[in-house]
């Protein structure tokens, strides 16, 4: 049976009488990893808040889910009564960049009551799994981006929480951290923890998330596992990435007769966004075969993330 | 030009537009101005509250005080140290200790002790000044009287004197008319020819003729005799006896004709001549000598009088004496500074003893203010701010650490401060615990204050800016740089309630005076209820403030990263 951790009950937010979100019904279930995406302004942020029980919502309301009794109570109201369950990670780092990451650790710990084991065995586990083991008597300041990020979470982390909520997690970060910061989160996941993640980086989340919630005018226009987002898009929403940097323009040449949405010619590489996609592969095999050309590599992907957010955006 | 105006208007209009900045920056010094402005909008001399003594308030002692009452605010003492104990407690300025009485009689000058208090340093001379000011117009008061009178005596003695020159002119004249007339009588008295005639009288045979008469009677004397111690019969010595007294009577009878006969003639007729002459002579004596005699009654007569002018004239000079010996000030010394003042200071030492609360205050309140604030501000806009609001610790907890963190920081400060002290003041480790409570209460009052400005402003400048204002303000009206008593009187009485003010009276009793907790209990009180109500009004503004601040908080990150998002997409 699944164990549903938080709820949001037609819940709305307005700030000086101007509605921010509205009407949102989104369950969070225990083990999830779910992603909030949505272009800027438009109230994931606000959504995140709401779910962090920083703010009461001005319609409906946010619940918790007692697994003891299985009673529902107002998340801000007993936002202290679930403060050892719940972990935060906002957009920026919040952390001391004038204490160590081993302070950090300690301190935040130390403010959950944890007894001195169990802090300790925390620590240790979170240095070792974020790697920041090594660095441990360094300053906050003086770390890297990516481990700055790392520190951050492992803050959030430090008391085991069940569910930890990110905001933007990847988003100033380069691709290489970018990935490191994803696979930790899944390392995280694996632990048990509940993610919460609002980002705009849709591959981030397509990659991390196995379920999303697309904010779209201040309320929920989709959510759920994002293969159940995807379904409507599938027939024929495929990308064929080639890449080919010796014979690219042969390529592009004969591809340009087939009937395509769209080519991206980028680099060394070759984006087609085919209107059949069964057809377009079939004559890319025809060329390599009657011209002998040499493709290192050639995918066919479903559609991003990004794609089927961008046609959800233009509806 | 154009870039420059448009730069200054973009500058005013980002100003305004943070409130709080626009706020402290352009109206805090406004109101500190408004606010000192008031305080000393005034032309009245410094209001010194005057404890008097004297061990008898006379009639002449309460006409002074009633003077000193006209420019300062007088309070009596029956003990002098009663008066020193509330110059301690600084209820009182100074203290005089006067004489029963202002009449100087003797050749001593009436000595007036002021005890003042050199703690306090900025205000000790204009105590001192503005005090002896008046006693300097008592004593010339004085010093007028006393010349006054002797320049009556003076010329008292004047007009006496010109009385008894009237009786000198008599006696002048008097001695004149009697030195005349007694030249007369000498003159008379010299004409008085005493000379009598000296003449050579024949008296030898008038002797002879004597010694024969007066052998004969002699012979006469023994035959009687004979007769007698004869043994004849009475009648036959009668008989004979009358012969010889027959016989004595013929020689007696020829004595007598010695006188008429021959030389003895001559002799009287000289005699008888001479005898005229004398008569002649004593005549004329005598009428010489009756007008000396009427003269010398005259001369008695002035004598008399001018005895009576000079009775009149020593009884003139003696009361002219017995008024002069009536003034007893005599001495330059005592006429001219009859009111002699002395300087007593309630406690002996150096400037450094003394400015050393105020330095303890000082440093105390500054450092507090700006400590909390700035640790407030340190923790508002830390990036952790937002994860506090997720840890499970109550927000008591921070206001407390924060609190505890500007003690320990205060503290070493004090520490350093009261270690050095120690070389310069004498029995400081005995007031030390007290002391120590002071400050701990003060840095308390000054930490919940900094920290109230911490969480009211936004960003850190302007509190910190907000901090130093109000830190000069108190310090502005503390009578470290302008005496209090210099402050008009409505803001004068917001004033004593100023927490620099009590904390460095507090801290000058006990260190200085060496004053215990029951004499000081009531400002301790008063202190701590200002830090106990601060504790509150932090507690509260805190529990207000937090879910305000941590929404801000989010804004303001939230704002920050749709603005990099926006860059992004472009």
């Amino acid at each position: 049976m699944v164990v549903v951790f938080i709820k949001l009950k037609g819940a709305g937010m307005r700030y000086k009488k101007q509605s921010v979100l509205h009407d949102v019904d989104l369950t969070i279930a225990d083990g999830d990893i779910i992603g909030i995406i949505g272009k800027s302004g438009s109230g994931k942020t606000t959504l995140l808040n709401l779910i962090a029980g920083f703010m009461e919502p001005s319609e409906g309301e946010v619940v918790y889910v007692s697994k003891v009794n299985n009673k529902e109570k107002s998340l801000y109201r007993n936002l202290g009564k679930i403060k050892k369950y719940v972990g935060f990670t906002p957009q920026h780092n919040s952390f001391y960049h004038k204490l160590t990451v081993l302070e950090n650790l300690l301190h935040f710990g130390k403010l959950y009551k944890l007894d001195k084991n169990t802090l300790n065995a925390n620590v240790k586990a979170l240095l070792e799994v974020t790697r920041l083991k090594e660095h441990r008597h360094k300053l906050a300041d003086q770390l890297s981006g990516g481990m700055q990020k790392r520190l951050d979470i492992a803050c959030s982390l430090v008391h085991k929480p069940k569910i930890l909520i990110l905001d933007e997690p990847t988003g100033d970060l380069d691709p290489v951290l970018r990935r490191e910061t994803l696979n930790f989160l899944q390392e995280v996941n694996k632990q048990g923890v509940t993610l919460v993640i609002a980002s705009h980086q849709l591959d981030s989340v397509e990659m991390l998330c196995n379920k999303i919630a697309v904010i779209h005018n201040g309320h929920v226009h989709s959510q759920g596992a994002i293969q159940e987002i995807r379904k409507p898009f599938l027939r024929d929403h495929f990308v064929i990435n080639i890449h080919s940097p010796r014979n690219k323009d042969i390529l592009i040449e004969a591809l340009r007769n087939l009937p395509l949405k769209k080519l991206i010619d980028k680099n060394d590489r070759i984006i087609v966004y085919p209107e059949n996609v069964g057809e377009t592969m079939t004559k890319v095999m025809e060329i390599i075969a009657q011209q002998e050309v040499y493709l290192p590599e050639v995918n066919i992907q479903h559609r991003p993330l990004n794609d089927i957010f961008e046609i959800i955006m233009k509806e | 030009m154009n870039t420059i105006w448009h730069l200054t208007k973009k500058n005013l209009r980002l100003l305004i537009r943070s409130k709080s900045s626009a706020l402290i920056i352009v109206f805090a010094p406004l109101l500190l101005m408004l606010i000192i402005g008031l305080s000393f909008n005034t032309n009245d001399d410094l209001r010194i509250s005057v404890g008097v003594y004297s061990s008898d308030f006379t009639a002449d002692v309460e006409e002074f005080v009633t003077l000193l009452d006209s420019d300062f605010n007088i309070e009596k003492f029956d003990s002098v140290a009663s008066c020193i104990k509330d110059i301690k407690h600084s209820l009182i300025h100074a203290c005089v200790e006067l004489p029963t009485d202002f009449s100087v009689t003797e050749n001593v000058q009436k000595e007036i002790i002021f005890h003042i208090d050199p703690t306090r340093v900025n205000l000790v001379a204009q105590i001192t000044t503005s005090v002896a000011g008046k006693f300097s117009l008592k004593s010339k008061e004085i010093s007028e009287l006393l010349t006054g009178n002797i320049l009556n005596l003076v010329a008292e003695s004047s007009a006496k004197l010109t009385d008894r020159d009237k009786d000198l002119s008599a006696i002048s004249e008097k001695s004149k008319y009697v030195a005349n007339e007694a030249s007369a009588t000498k003159s008379n008295i010299a004409g008085i020819d005493v000379k009598l005639p000296e003449k050579s009288y024949e008296i030898t045979l008038v002797d002879a003729l004597n010694k024969n008469v007066k052998d004969g009677l002699s012979k006469v004397d023994k035959a009687k005799d004979k007769i007698n111690s004869s043994a004849l019969t009475d009648s036959e010595k009668t008989t004979l006896l009358k012969s010889l007294q027959d016989a004595e009577k013929e020689l007696s009878k020829v004595q007598v004709a010695l006188d008429v006969s021959g030389s003895l003639k001559n002799l009287v007729g000289d005699l008888h001549h001479d005898v005229i002459v004398s008569k002649e002579k004593v005549d004329a004596a005598s009428k010489a000598l009756d007008a000396a005699s009427s003269q010398l009654g005259g001369v008695t007569t002035e004598l008399d009088g001018l005895q009576s002018s000079l009775d009149s004239l020593s009884s003139g000079l003696r009361e002219i004496k017995s008024n002069l010996d009536g003034q007893k000030v005599s001495e330059a010394g005592v006429i001219t500074s009859p009111l002699v003042t002395k300087i007593s200071p309630v406690k002996e030492g150096t400037k450094l003893n003394f400015i050393l609360p105020l330095l303890l205050v000082l440093v105390i309140m500054f450092s507090s203010l700006l400590l909390g604030t700035s640790l407030v501000m340190m923790e508002k806009n830390s990036p952790a701010y937002l994860r506090n609001y997720f840890v499970p610790a109550g927000r008591f907890s921070f206001v407390a650490a924060i609190y505890c963190t500007n003690l320990v920081l205060n503290f070493i400060g004090i520490l350093v401060i009261l270690g050095i002290s120690l070389l310069f003041i004498e029995n400081l480790v005995m007031v030390l615990p007290l002391a120590t409570l002071i400050l701990f209460v003060l840095a308390s009052v000054f930490t919940f204050v900094g920290m109230g400005i911490g969480y009211l402003f936004n960003t850190e400048e302007t509190g910190i800016l907000a901090s130093i204002s109000l830190g000069s303000l108190l310090l502005f009206v503390s009578g470290v740089i302008l005496p209090l008593e210099s402050i008009s009187g409505p803001i004068k009485d917001f004033v004593k309630f100023n927490p620099f003010v009590i904390g460095e009276n507090l801290l000058r009793e006990v260190l200085l005076f060496g004053s215990i907790f029951n004499d000081i209990w009531f400002n301790f009180v008063l202190i701590a209820s200002y830090a106990i109500v601060l504790l509150i009004v932090i507690v509260v503004l805190e529990a207000i403030l937090y879910k305000h601040l941590v929404r801000r908080f989010l804004n303001k990150h939230h704002r920050k990263h749709r603005q990099v998002d926006k860059k992004n997409e472009k």
